[in-house]
Order: C-alpha cells, then sequence, then structure tokens
C-alpha cells in the first residue's frame, strides 16, 4: 500500500481534485487505458472531425480535463460529513450537543468505511446546440481506523482520527481513466476546523 | 318440563341442559343459540323450552361453581373517549377447551365471538356495564359460566376539529440532490407523546419514534412532503399542511470569457473588452485588473468596459465575475499595446484615405482572425462542467460498542484533549 505524501492544505481546503492529483490536461492516467477511449469519447471526436476547420482532438480533451477536473471541487469533510449524518448514533450525540451548547461532545466512531460516488457530468456545445454529454462516474472508498468528532451545537468542531486510507476511480461508463490504489491518508492527529461542519440538527 | 321448579334446582338443571344442548347461555339472554357450537352436541332446543330455561337462568343468577373455573374480564383503556376501540380480554383461571364467547357489551349490543377476546367502541359517553358469557368443555362436560361485571367509564372525546394540527418544517430549505435533509415536526403537546410518519413526497415514506428525521432526495424537483401524527396509540391521525421543497439542481461551474473588440489597440487610445458569463447572471458584478498598475474598474455596462493604455507594450489584463451564491470566476487576456501612428493633418482626401486604409485593415485582420479562430476549440466549442454532491454510504459501523477502543495515533493525547467515550 502506498503511503501519500503528506497532505499540506488544511483538511477543509482538501478536495476531490486534490486527492487525486488529477494530471493536468489529460483524461486519464499514463498508460491508463492506452489506446482506449470510451465511446463517449469516440463519438465526440467524431462529431468534432466533422465540424468545420480542423480543431485539435488534443485540445478538446485538454479542455475537457480542465472542466471535469474543476467539477471534482467538493470538499473530502462535507462528502465525509454527508456519511456520517446517517448515522443514528452520531445524530444522537449531535442532538445532545445541541441541547448543551457550552460543551464540547466528543461522540467516537469505531472503525468504518465511508463509500462516495458522485456522477459529475459534462455536456459539450457547439455553438449554442449541445452535441454531446459524458457521463463520469467517481468512486472513493475512505476508510477510518477510528475516529472520534468533536461536536458543539449539533456542528463537528473538530477531528481526532486513528488512521485513514482511501482509494479511488474516475470511469466514463466500463472505461478507467483514472485508479488510486489504496493509499493512506496522511492527516494531522487532531484537526480543529476553521469552519464547523453543520450536522442539521 | 314447561312446569316451574323450585329455585333451588336452578343451577342443577341448568347445568344439566347446558351438558345436553350446549345453547343455554344463549337461550338465557332471549336470542338465537351461539354459532360458535359445542362439537358433539345438540345446539338448539325448542323455543318453548329455551324461554324456561331463560326464565330459571335469569332467577338463578349462576354464580360458577365454587369448585369451578372463573372467568375475568378486562378492558385496555378502561375508561376510552367516544368511538375509541377498547380491547376486551376474558381470561379463564384454568384451562378449557372448546370455549364460546358472548360479549355484551352494555351499550345494548353483543358480539359471538370463539376467541377471548374483542374490541369494542362506544358511541356515546357514559357508563356501561360489560360482561362475557363464555361455554366450554371441562373435564367431558360443558360449562356455562359468566365473567365479572366490568365497568367502563367512557368520556366525550374532543372533537377531532379540535385536535392540534402537526406542523412539519425543513433544514436547509433549499438544499440539493445528495443533502441530508432534515425535517422536524412539531405538535401541540397537550396531546401526549405521538409517533410520525413522515411522507417525503418523493414516493418514500418512514415511520419514526421521534419529531426529527433525515432524507436524502435523489433529484432536484418541487417536493410537498407532509407529516402524519399518530395521537393515542393509533386511535387517530392527524396530518400537516404539505410544505413546498425546492430541491435544487447543483450549480454549473461559471466560465467567464474575455474578448477584445478593439481591433488594433493603441497606447492613448481606449481599448475594449467584452466579457460573457455562462451560464449568464444577471446579479454578476465585473472587476477588471488592466495590468498596468491602475485602479481595477469595477462594473461592465452591456458586458464591456474600456481602458486607455499610456504605454505601448504587452499587458495581462484579467477580468473577475463575482455573485453572491457561486465562486467568482476568472479569466485573463493578452493584449498587445502598439505606439500611436503618425496622425496626418486631416483634410478631406487625407481622411478618405485614411478610413480606406482602417477599411482594408480590418477587412484583412477578420480574414486573418477567422483562420486561426478554428483551431482554437473554445471559439466554437464549449465544455461546461456539472459538479455532482453524489450519493454517501457509512460502512461497517455495526461494530461501534460501549466499550469501543480506539488506537491512538501519534499526535492525539487523551488526557490533554480530555477525551471520554459516550
Amino acid at each position: 500500500m502506498a503511503d501519500d505524501r503528506n497532505v499540506n492544505e488544511h483538511i477543509e481546503d482538501l478536495t476531490l481534485r486534490n486527492l487525486f492529483s488529477l494530471p493536468p490536461g489529460s483524461l486519464s492516467d499514463p498508460g491508463m487505458a492506452a489506446g482506449i477511449d470510451p465511446e463517449d469519447f469516440r463519438v465526440l471526436r467524431e462529431q468534432i472531425k466533422a465540424k468545420p476547420g480542423p480543431i485539435s482532438w488534443s485540445l478538446v480533451r485538454s479542455e475537457m480535463a480542465e472542466v471535469l477536473s474543476a467539477t471534482l471541487n467538493d470538499s473530502i469533510l462535507s462528502m465525509w460529513a454527508r456519511a456520517w449524518a446517517k448515522y443514528q448514533r452520531l445524530m444522537e450525540d449531535v442532538e445532545r450537543s445541541r441541547k448543551s451548547p457550552d460543551a464540547v461532545l466528543l461522540s467516537p466512531l469505531a472503525e468504518h468505511s465511508i463509500e462516495s460516488t458522485l456522477h459529475p457530468y459534462l455536456e459539450i456545445f457547439w455553438g449554442t446546440k449541445r452535441i454531446q454529454k459524458i457521463d463520469f462516474n467517481v468512486a472513493v472508498t475512505t476508510r477510518f481506523k477510528g475516529l472520534i468528532l468533536g461536536l458543539r451545537k449539533a456542528q463537528i468542531v473538530f477531528l481526532q482520527l486513528a488512521e485513514c486510507e482511501w482509494t479511488g476511480t474516475i470511469r466514463v461508463k466500463d472505461v478507467m481513466l483514472f485508479q488510486r490504489p489504496l493509499r493512506k491518508l496522511s492527516l494531522p492527529g487532531r484537526i480543529e476546523l476553521k469552519r464547523a461542519i453543520s450536522l442539521g440538527v | 318440563m314447561t312446569s316451574f321448579r323450585p329455585l333451588c334446582t336452578a343451577f342443577a338443571l341448568v347445568t344439566l341442559t347446558a351438558m345436553l344442548t350446549g345453547s343455554l347461555l344463549d337461550l338465557a339472554h332471549g336470542g338465537e343459540p351461539f354459532s360458535a357450537s359445542v362439537d358433539g352436541m345438540a345446539t338448539r332446543v325448542s323455543t318453548q323450552a329455551s324461554k324456561a330455561f331463560a326464565a330459571l337462568a335469569r332467577q338463578a343468577k349462576l354464580p360458577p361453581p365454587s369448585s369451578g373455573p372463573t372467568l375475568t374480564l378486562t378492558a385496555d383503556p378502561g375508561s376510552p373517549l367516544e368511538g375509541q376501540s377498547v380491547q376486551f380480554t376474558a381470561t379463564w383461571s384454568q384451562p378449557v377447551s372448546r370455549a364460546s364467547y358472548r360479549f355484551e357489551w352494555g351499550d345494548g349490543q353483543k358480539s359471538d365471538s370463539s376467541q377471548p377476546n374483542a374490541n369494542h367502541s362506544y358511541a356515546e359517553r357514559g357508563r356501561y356495564i360489560a360482561r362475557v358469557l363464555a361455554k366450554a368443555i371441562i373435564d367431558k362436560r360443558a360449562v356455562l359460566i359468566q365473567s365479572n361485571d366490568l365497568t367502563i367509564s367512557v368520556s366525550q372525546a374532543q372533537p377531532r376539529e379540535n385536535l392540534p394540527l402537526p406542523t412539519l418544517s425543513v433544514n436547509p430549505s433549499t438544499p440539493h440532490p445528495g443533502e441530508a435533509v432534515t425535517f422536524t415536526a412539531t405538535i401541540d403537546p397537550s396531546v401526549g407523546p405521538p409517533q410520525y410518519h413522515f411522507y417525503f413526497g418523493d414516493g418514500s415514506d418512514e415511520r419514526s419514534e421521534t419529531a426529527h428525521i433525515t432524507h436524502v432526495y435523489e433529484r432536484p424537483s418541487v417536493y410537498r412532503p407532509y407529516v402524519e401524527a399518530i395521537l393515542g396509540h393509533g386511535d387517530d391521525t392527524r396530518s400537516s399542511a404539505p410544505i413546498v421543497l425546492t430541491i435544487r439542481p447543483q450549480e454549473m461551474i461559471p466560465r467567464l470569457t474575455v474578448s477584445l473588440l478593439t481591433q488594433q489597440p493603441m497606447a492613448g487610445k481606449y481599448v475594449t473588452v467584452e466579457v460573457r458569463l455562462d451560464p449568464p447572471n444577471k446579479d454578476a458584478r465585473y472587476e477588471f485588473d488592466w495590468g498596468d498598475g491602475s485602479p481595477p474598474k469595477i462594473g461592465a455596462e452591456n458586458g464591456r468596459a474600456a481602458h486607455i493604455y499610456a504605454v505601448a507594450t504587452r499587458y495581462t489584463m484579467t477580468a473577475w465575475a463575482k455573485t453572491r451564491d457561486i465562486a467568482p470566476a476568472s479569466s485573463s487576456l493578452v493584449i498587445d499595446i502598439q505606439k500611436a501612428p503618425w496622425s496626418p493633418s486631416l483634410g478631406p482626401i487625407a481622411g478618405l484615405v485614411v478610413l480606406l486604409l482602417a477599411a482594408g485593415s480590418t477587412v484583412g485582420w477578420q480574414l486573418k482572425r477567422r483562420g486561426r479562430s478554428s483551431a482554437r476549440p473554445t471559439d466554437g466549442l464549449r465544455v461546461i462542467g456539472h459538479p455532482d454532491t453524489g450519493s454517501h454510504l457509512i460502512l461497517r459501523l455495526d461494530q461501534a460498542s460501549q466499550d469501543l477502543s480506539l488506537t491512538l495515533r501519534p499526535g492525539i493525547d487523551p488526557s490533554a484533549d480530555r477525551i471520554t467515550f459516550m
């Protein structure tokens, strides 16, 4: 298992884009799906070929990569929070913290995983006409060996992490574009949040 | 059998008749025999005989034999409201077989059953005496027995229209697909602790013991969720008015493009640029940094802004589009400012020549530009990204328990951080 580089950014600023470290201007990892373009890409390529004037396919891919990267701007922490909000026992603690607004309540979570699935998509327009829509499937699994959430007023104000590792893929239909093997996410043991995250109670 | 006997013989007579017919219970009350019959025994006697036995049974008041079984009738609730369903249960003091029951509710109605429990509701307030009459086989004998009299006090029900209605609130008020939405039901506490049934408006619903529930909508749309308060353990339900909940689609990431309108930007002349925000946003505020050290310009009338560069050189100007809700978008443009040409004295002919030269230059520049533009994907091609907040599942948390142990990594100091487990 690869040991990821230290995450220098504050966890609140860590996005999917940072996590995947997408190569700039590229729609797949080097060597990944070598020579295999998803069908959607092939169709788009043919459509663009048919337009008047030559447009470099590499420029189009680069443009798509840039926009795809921009769609992965969701905060990792907010993703996790959405999953934790489904855990009844945590939400009971959240409710207690709401009723005791002056205290910081510690809510431990045992070893668990969070499976996140996102479906961003790109729309490609020629002039005002949409010529293609490409759906991406982004899957991220995060494993926590142990975690304590500090709660105040129904908000997460800090985290204490024992160990955290993650793996993820980005696909178009069955074609893998990016794959990140299981690796540790090096985060500080205790993370004070600059912006508390509401858990919605 | 039609002549009367002394009352002291009544009990024995009735018991004997019960053994023979298995139908005395009904006859004692002047009605038809039980529908639930005792197998192997006659279930009818003549009408004339039945009247006689009925009279005897009434006079005898039929206490249960002291050594025989007893039958106890209980009710839940014992003090119901008008129209509220009451569950009656008859309990034998010893095992019996082939039992059948007649419940007399005290309001003029009765019910026959082969089961020792039955439900009944009283239409009007008042005090009612309920009892159950049963027959059963004990030691191969048919036994007829009457339960205790049970007084049921029925109170006037609160008119349904006076029952409080629950209200439903939601947080956040305009969520996105995939975002956890918390609903909170509120109702006048005088009705007691209700249960709730939340209807989310997307075809799904969920029952809850508490007033809070979390739900995730998958698609953007307008939904009309409501909550049903279940009062008095299901005796009544009251529904809130539906609320209008709009699940907003994810905003597209805005893209700003800047293009140069001035064909030959020159020092000392106005240079005009045009900005275009995609998707358009009428609330966007534009700012321009012209890259020459001058203060930024704020605002773009008709999507255009103009500036005068003093020195002929290459500048990189940057434009920003800022809106209240969406992250700012920016775009930069490199502008080559040329020296202003020598200006001839504008006599009529010279002016015409300058105009012709300018027109020729414009046509040439346009032709040149057309050839270039096709090679740039952004001229005809636009790519718009749509992010997704996704769905997020939490797995394997069933291992959590009170004696949870957590292996703390270096950097965590339980004592310093006052970690306590709940």
